[in-house]
């Protein structure tokens, strides 16, 4: 067997893997710090639902020949508010809105599947995602919505913070919780659609998952726990590209596999840590 | 002048009254203990003042402006009911859920500054629990949990405090101790004090006034005239009455 590192060293020569490294970092980069504030809020499957309910924009940019994410962020982001407006004003639990406005995207998805044969290859790499395909403009359109995601997340932080840990009171003191809501469930849209390109529909939710359940289990701060899940995020991302290079495996499920083998490793030190 | 004026206030929910055609003023630096059996729309009242649930109809100022256009919202401190932390591996330290309490005094972008620090410190030295500063909430007793929330609604220096059955969960020793804080604070810093809690007795040694609420106004006055008052011996009876009175 070949001595891994020079593998690992010209894998990192390729411009597809480079590009890949990027991307999925940025990505997620963007899912780990929202991931942490979902995840506390208990609302981390609106990830799950968002990216099943674009199978059917991106069901419906393919039959048209047009680039699926420009009908997919505009779609998401009214899914978003969907599910919002349904969790909130229509009595409907959190968990039955999101999955009501998955089924809906999912089941439109198919029925387009069908009646276009032609693109369901396309289909296959948004189901599964394709990471190493990404182009440099897709790359660099990441990397600049990332940017626009964290500054964002960043400028809004206190108020996400003090929602996230007591929703009323922060009602009480007069925040804005509708808007900073509303915001919260634009950026995990924006995000999650980016995302289904690295990991794919199948997958994205785990983006957004797994980093935060890791640093969760670690930290006593939320800024702690933040950076934690960014680090989780970026170090999963880039080892599972480099162990889907080097064994020839689908890269987005490796990320995944790969998230959920330091999610095992936090687990056990908490528990050693207790005992 | 009044710091809270209530007038004809209804609530209904769930087509059910609530509360109904409820009347009262709080002058500025007064102690009212909000009092009566379950479900008689104690919450429900503090809730109202709060916007935190709709109103069928009457009218609320605070502060002499209408609800709907008073935004000084940190002039009021508010101590939830559930002041124990739901998600004990909440990753907040009890300095960062305490700062929270500053956000309604900033505009966006929301920073805190070493002010605000200095801010946070002070609260929790004042309520005898700086030591907590860096402690994970979730990690608390109920004790001391009771008492980063009150710290949460002082950090603000409000000139209302609006607590919701604050002592539910203590032990007999550390009720009394809050009882006493409350009442520190309410005579050296003359904040005016909202106080909900079913233990009329206890109450009625703090409070200057008893607000007694069975959806509507049952009684409102200090604790002597409570005691004396024979619309409260018919609502109680005689010997209810005598007990809650004796303990005074």
């Amino acid at each position: 067997m070949d001595p891994v590192i020079p593998q690992i060293v010209e894998a990192f020569q390729f411009g597809f893997i480079q590009r890949a490294v990027v991307a999925g970092s940025f990505i997620g980069v963007c899912c780990a710090v929202l991931g942490v504030f979902l995840v506390l809020r208990r609302l981390s499957l609106i990830g799950e639902g968002l990216a099943h309910f674009s199978l059917a924009p991106i069901g419906f940019a393919l039959m048209l020949g047009i680039y699926p994410l420009y009908v997919a962020v505009p779609m998401g982001i009214l899914a978003s508010f969907w599910i919002l407006h349904l969790a909130n004003r229509a009595n409907m639990y959190g968990d039955a809105a999101i999955g009501l406005v998955s089924a809906i995207g999912v089941a439109t998805g198919v029925i387009m599947a069908s009646l276009g044969s032609g693109f369901n290859v396309d289909l296959f790499g948004y189901l599964f995602g394709d990471i190493l395909a990404v182009s440099g403009v897709e790359s660099a359109m990441t990397v600049a919505l990332s940017f626009v995601v964290l500054l964002l997340v960043f400028l809004n932080y206190q108020e996400l913070f003090a929602i996230a840990f007591d929703e009323e009171y922060a009602r009480v003191i007069g925040l804005n919780t509708v808007r900073t809501n509303q915001i919260l469930v634009i950026l995990t849209t924006f995000t999650v659609i980016l995302g289904i390109k690295v990991v794919g529909i199948m997958l994205v939710s785990s983006l957004i998952i797994f980093p935060a359940v890791t640093a969760l289990q670690l930290s006593r701060g939320f800024k702690t726990a933040i950076l934690f899940a960014v680090i989780a995020a970026i170090c999963s991302v880039v080892m599972g590209i480099v162990l889907a290079f080097l064994f020839n495996l689908p890269a987005g499920a490796t990320i995944v596999i790969v998230n959920f083998a330091f999610f095992l490793i936090s687990y056990l030190l908490k528990t050693l840590t207790k005992a | 002048m009044s710091i809270i004026s209530v007038k004809n206030l209804s609530v209904k929910m769930s087509n059910s009254t609530v509360l109904s055609d409820v009347s009262f003023e709080v002058a500025s630096g007064e102690y009212i203990g909000i009092v009566g059996p379950n479900g008689s729309g104690k919450s429900t009242l503090i809730r109202s003042l709060l916007r935190l649930n709709d109103i069928e109809c009457g009218r609320i100022e605070i502060m002499g402006k209408p609800l709907a256009h008073f935004s000084d919202w940190s002039k009021i401190g508010y101590l939830p009911q559930a002041t124990i932390v739901a998600n004990k591996s909440f990753p907040a330290s009890v300095g960062e859920v305490v700062a929270t309490g500053l956000l309604g005094c900033k505009s966006f972008p929301r920073r805190f500054n070493a002010t605000d620090r200095d801010a946070v410190l002070q609260t929790l030295e004042n309520l005898g629990i700086e030591h907590l500063y860096q402690e994970q909430v979730g990690k608390l007793s109920g004790g001391q949990s009771q008492r980063v929330f009150l710290a949460r609604a002082m950090v603000s220096n409000p000139d209302i405090l609006i607590l919701d059955e604050p002592t539910a969960a203590l032990d007999p020793v550390t009720r009394d101790h809050f009882y006493q804080t409350i009442a520190s604070l309410n005579k050296d810093q003359k904040k005016t004090v909202l106080l909900i809690t079913h233990d009329s007795a206890t109450i009625g040694r703090y409070a200057g006034k008893l607000l007694y609420l069975d959806r509507k106004v049952v009684f409102f006055g200090n604790f002597k005239e409570f005691c004396l008052s024979g619309d409260m011996s018919h609502y109680f009876g005689d010997f209810a009455q005598h007990l809650i009175c004796h303990q005074h």
